[in-house]
């Protein structure tokens, strides 16, 4: 049984490092914006795949797949995660890597962006922008995480 | 070079985007936490906390450009009196495809004296908090996990089942949730947006009444979501450069015309 005490510490670390991912977001995106004049919304999907392949190296240095409940994670039971739960080193760079990622990528502009690109009357480019997103994501994380299982 | 695009390089903005990243993510992790308990779905969890991210981001933004569309309107209205000058504004509502996504944002030249205050809301709120809380990288690993892919791949075997639909198997369960995610954030930023818009409307009471919201194209407007530009300041070029006399609203304005 895991208490909320085991927890909350490794919740705190992976929002601290939410919220650097989110300020590096912020900070890539401005530089890029300002290198960058054309239509398509290249800074974010720059950022989410960069997260993307960042999350999926995670994956396949640390062996296993996060799930996404924390719970199950620091828990000593019988998932495929309890393995990296026994050092806490590692398991604290895996939880600071992987919620850096999670705040430095992010959904709800991407799909704002599709919006826009809609609204603006580019439909092809938001069609290819909404779905290459998520295809060039997809093909990050795995390319992550073969890199990262060879390392 | 405009100082609004030098945004991302201020400290103490960075900080701000940092903070609502880190309480929007934690919000995020105890929200999956949560509903991979009750649930016992992670991938389900993510969907949902991307969706309702999408809705939230689009209310907030098309709210913003609501307010600032109104208090633009009256900065200029004042400066185009005192000066008597155009303020170098560009219609934001361009009929071609042709002024595109950059073109728009080019279009915002000012924050009204409002334009802090609804700035740190865009960038606290808007890049920060929502941004952390939902995650595209989070979405990618799902869809991977849900695929059967594990970087262990003794594991692997397991994959399918520990994202929660497994019962599905991993063809029905990728396209079931990549349809979610991508159907449901597009639908879901336009539905907060049109909320966003309708909310702001009403909550902007009797002034809003006015010709503003009448000779409005449509309820939605560009914003740059992350921040280069400020958006904020924004409003209807046509209406502050010649504010005292009637504009149709969709000709151009073009200050290098000397239009003004």
């Amino acid at each position: 049984m895991v208490t909320a005490g085991q927890v909350l510490p490794w919740m705190l670390l992976a929002a601290a490092a939410g919220g650097l991912g989110a300020a590096a977001r912020f900070l890539m995106d401005g530089e890029i914006r300002l290198r960058w004049r054309g239509a398509l919304p290249l800074s974010t999907l720059v950022i989410n795949v960069a997260g993307s392949l960042l999350l999926g190296l995670t994956c396949g240095l640390v062996g296993t797949l996060p799930t996404p409940s924390l719970v199950a994670l620091v828990s000593e039971t019988t998932t495929p995660t309890a393995a990296i739960s026994s050092d806490p080193w590692t398991l604290g760079v895996a939880l600071a890597l992987v919620g850096f990622c999670g705040g430095f990528t992010t959904f709800s502009t991407a799909m704002y962006e599709v919006t826009q690109l809609l609204l603006n009357r580019r439909t092809w480019m938001a069609v290819g922008y909404w779905v290459g997103s998520a295809g060039a994501a997809v093909i990050a994380v795995v390319l992550g995480m073969m890199s990262g299982a060879q390392l | 070079m405009s100082a609004d695009k030098l945004l991302h390089r201020h400290w103490g903005l960075i900080l701000l985007v940092g903070l609502g990243g880190a309480v929007g993510a934690g919000v995020r992790l105890l929200v999956v936490e949560g509903l991979s308990f009750w649930v016992g779905a992670g991938a389900v969890a993510t969907v949902l906390v991307n969706i309702a991210g999408a809705f939230g981001l689009g209310w907030l933004l098309q709210a913003l450009v609501k307010a600032g569309r109104h208090a633009g309107h009256q900065v200029r209205l004042q400066e185009g009196r005192q000066a008597g000058l155009a303020t170098g504004l560009r219609e934001r509502h361009p009929a071609g495809p042709e002024a595109g996504f950059h073109g728009e944002r080019q279009a915002v030249l000012q924050a009204g004296p409002e334009g802090t205050k609804r700035r740190l809301l865009r960038l606290g709120l808007g890049t920060g908090f929502f941004g952390g809380f939902t995650t595209y990288s989070g979405f990618a690993l799902d869809t991977v996990t849900l695929a059967g892919l594990s970087p262990s791949l003794t594991s692997g075997a397991t994959a399918g089942t520990a994202a929660g639909l497994g019962s599905l198997g991993p063809v029905l369960s990728v396209a079931l949730y990549l349809a979610a995610s991508l159907i449901g954030g597009l639908a879901a930023a336009l539905l907060g947006m049109a909320v966003g818009a309708a909310v702001g409307r009403r909550g902007s009471g009797d002034s809003l009444k006015s010709a503003d919201a009448r000779r409005s194209a449509g309820p939605m407007e560009s914003v740059d979501p992350l921040g280069s530009v400020d958006p904020l300041g924004s409003g209807d070029p046509a209406r502050s450069v010649h504010a005292d006399r009637p504009v149709d609203p969709r000709v151009a304005v073009d200050p290098t015309r000397g239009d003004a």
